[in-house]
């Protein structure tokens, strides 16, 4: 080899070594990089946060029968501008169709997100929890798919789904989570703490292909589920409340109607119905002012069922005995402030009577009566003793159920009142209640005296089952005596006798006694009341011989030709106690028909 | 010319068994620890998948509980029911027995009232046909 061939060969040879060299010192280049480079940079490269998902609890009734609860699953959204739509194989004609059927939802839904005028390019279609239909739709969606391929639909991560097996079944009790997950009205926004659980995470060093070393794990934070809220709602009887309010409401083509089932000793709400209802899945679909609970937040003028109230508190106070007498005229009017008190009852009454016939003039007597100053008693005011005597039966006050958005009631303080009041709220005009107030206080008169407050809470307990929180009954007063209780309570018993002339006859059931009180409240409205429209209630407490359960019954506005409480609502009690006692396993107290 | 050549015999010499000692000393726990360590990877590979199973049927699992509270829902069943041309309702309380902890069965108050009074009309009878 020649010297210069020699040295062109050494030249490539060189040549050679300094690319390899530099292509060396860039890889070590990229390693420092990788290694030394920025924190972020190094732990993007080997490290991997996972989060796992922290179920919210469930809301369970007292047997342990699902009424919401979470569960895994994606939110699938609509895309209206996806380049996929234009891909061959995508029929837009034939795409809502498919997704509808696919995803179980309205195909209306699916050509509004679609095609409607909202101006947005993603709409949140629907839920999905099924990992089939999620599977199916991935595959549709796919583009070796030629024909009927699938288009413009997204799913989310993995999300906490709420679930409602009885759909609009109890919705206003149980309320609602929104979509930052935080619950709104009912159990939902009461227990958002307890209910909610808390995400957990991995943070662990993974391999080139990300794949995680799963012995290197760096931090590894369990998720929390949230508690199991239990409620004394029993899912039973909710059911049979349930079916019955709404063929009533079909029936008197009434507004609104609330039924509520307690049990008078423990204060325990046993079943809450109000209707109409909304789903919880779909909430945003209804207006805000339904989703409110009527039962606790709605105040409405109970009418006569409020003379058995008053009639209980004027025997306890002394001012009436079981038989004193009260000339209510035959003129079936009565003037009292130069205003006409109009009635149905003539004759002399006594208390038994008053509230069998529900004779106005006789209660309003009783309430002035009750109305005189009494100094004796520490209630040297006028009309004090009948406030505070309202006030004791848990009126003008929040019973504190554990519900959000509980109102009052109206009850002036005594000292706003006008000449006419102490006639008129003791007939149930010119007070307004609640329907669970209402209830509670036939609770109280049906648990010997006692007022217990009401719940709807039964337990709270952890996702293993630990028990977190138990609730206790609690006694609120004993605005009544136990001897007063039972006399009202047999008082009551007639109001259902149709041969004392009781107004809710249509009350009686076939295995058990009933004790209770019709009303038939005005709907008041600016400067008066409104004529034609009626609440229409009754509130029953059975077996009377040995209560176990009261029971109000509220039809709003009910239409056509039965209006009044005895008529509307004592039948709908009819209709549903028999049920709840043979559900509930209570003794009957009547005597048996044996049929020869 | 006969060149004298001496034949070269390698010798182990102290320094080099030395050597190969401190060589293999260094290099074997390294192999080792490689060797552990890919088994490792490939165990914890293998639970990061069980891991998953588990999580993904978990999931399952309660995706199938909520289906099945969906179907035993009051509503459900009542329109499975009635799907059968069936009807369902309570049984009246002097129908119904209850069967305390101690597994006695009692019977209904009002049943045993009725009873009480079919006996006496019927020893009234016996009586009256005694005298007859």
């Amino acid at each position: 080899m020649e010297r210069s061939e020699r040295k062109t060969a050494c030249g490539w040879i060189l040549a050679a070594f300094v690319g390899v060299v530099a292509l060396l010192a860039l890889v070590l280049a990229q390693l420092v990089t990788l290694h030394l480079g920025g924190k972020e940079i190094r732990q993007n490269n080997y490290r991997q946060e996972r989060d796992l998902l922290g179920l919210r609890g469930s809301i369970l009734d007292r047997n342990g029968a699902v009424l919401a609860e979470s569960v895994p699953g994606r939110v699938v959204y609509i895309d209206r501008k996806d380049p996929r739509l234009d891909a061959p194989g995508v029929d837009r004609e034939t795409l809502p169709m498919e997704l509808a059927a696919l995803l179980n939802v309205p195909e209306e839904r699916v050509r509004e997100a679609f095609f409607g005028d909202h101006g947005r390019r993603t709409t949140r279609l629907c839920e999905v929890s099924d990992d089939a239909v999620l599977r199916a739709l991935a595959e549709r969606s796919s583009p070796r798919v030629k024909e009927g391929r699938l288009a413009g639909v997204n799913y989310s991560e993995q999300v906490s789904l709420r679930s409602h097996p009885n759909g609009a079944h109890l919705a206003h009790v149980i309320g609602f989570i929104n979509n930052d997950d935080v619950g709104v009205y009912g159990i939902e926004q009461r227990f958002d703490k307890a209910l909610r659980g808390r995400d957990g995470h991995i943070l662990t060093m993974v391999d080139a292909r990300r794949r995680e070393l799963r012995g290197r794990r760096l931090e590894e934070v369990p998720p929390e589920h949230g508690d199991n809220v239990f409620l004394t709602i029993d899912n039973a009887v909710q059911a049979i409340i349930e079916r019955a309010l709404a063929e009533a409401l079909k029936t008197y083509q009434a507004d609104s109607g609330i039924i509520l089932v307690q049990d008078v000793h423990t204060g325990e709400m046993l079943g809450m119905a109000t209707l109409p209802s909304f789903d919880p899945q779909d909430y945003s679909r209804m207006d805000e002012e339904q989703w409110k609970n009527i039962a606790i937040s709605r105040n409405y003028e109970p009418g006569s069922a409020m003379k058995a109230i008053t009639v209980a508190t004027a025997l306890q106070l002394g001012v009436i005995g079981a038989d004193s007498r009260f000339d209510v005229g035959d003129k079936r009017v009565w003037f009292y402030a130069g205003k006409p008190l109009r009635d149905h009852a003539t004759g002399i009454l006594t208390p038994r009577e008053i509230l069998a016939k529900s004779s106005n003039i006789g209660t309003a007597m009783i309430g002035l009566r009750m109305a005189e100053p009494a100094p004796g008693q520490g209630m040297p005011e006028p009309n004090e003793r009948l406030w505070r005597a309202f006030r004791s039966m848990g009126f003008g006050q929040p019973t504190g159920i554990e519900l959000v958005g509980e109102e009052a009631g109206i009850l002036r303080p005594y000292r706003e009142w006008d000449k006419l009041s102490p006639t008129r709220m003791p007939l149930g005009q010119g007070i307004a209640v609640t329907a669970v107030q209402l209830c509670n206080a036939f609770a109280t008169i049906a648990n010997g005296g006692v007022r217990m407050k009401p719940t709807i809470l039964k337990e709270i307990r952890t996702h293993e089952g630990g028990l977190v929180l138990a609730n206790a009954p609690q006694v609120l007063g004993r605005p009544l005596s136990p001897e007063v209780s039972a006399q009202v309570l047999d008082m009551l018993r007639s109001v259902t006798d149709r041969s004392a002339g009781g107004t809710a006859w249509r009350a009686n059931l076939r295995s058990y006694t009933v004790a209770g009180k019709t009303g038939t409240g005005q709907i008041p409205v600016k400067g008066g009341y409104n004529h034609s429209d009626y609440n229409a209630t009754f509130v029953g407490v059975f077996p009377a011989t040995a209560p176990r359960l009261a029971i109000l019954v509220t039809i709003e506005r009910p239409k056509g030709a039965y209006r009044m409480g005895g008529s509307v609502a004592a039948p709908v009690f009819a209709a549903v106690a028999e049920d709840i006692g043979r559900s509930l396993g209570i003794p009957a107290d009547k005597p048996l028909e044996v049929r020869p | 010319m006969r060149r004298n050549r001496r034949r070269k015999t390698f010798h182990f010499k102290p320094a080099n068994i030395g050597m190969a000692i401190l060589l293999v000393a260094a290099v074997a726990p390294w192999l080792a620890y490689c060797v552990i360590n890919v088994s490792s990877d490939q165990v914890s590979a293998q639970i990061h998948l069980l891991e998953g199973d588990i999580g993904s049927q978990r999931a399952s699992l309660r995706r199938e509980e909520v289906k099945w509270n969906r179907l035993v829902a009051q509503d459900n069943l009542d329109r499975a029911i009635a799907s059968h041309g069936l009807r369902l309702e309570y049984a009246p309380p002097e129908r119904t027995v209850h069967v305390a902890a101690d597994g006695r069965a009692a019977m209904p108050p009002s049943l045993v009232r009725a009873l009480a009074q079919e006996r006496r009309e019927r020893a009234g009878e016996a009586v009256a046909r005694n005298r007859r």
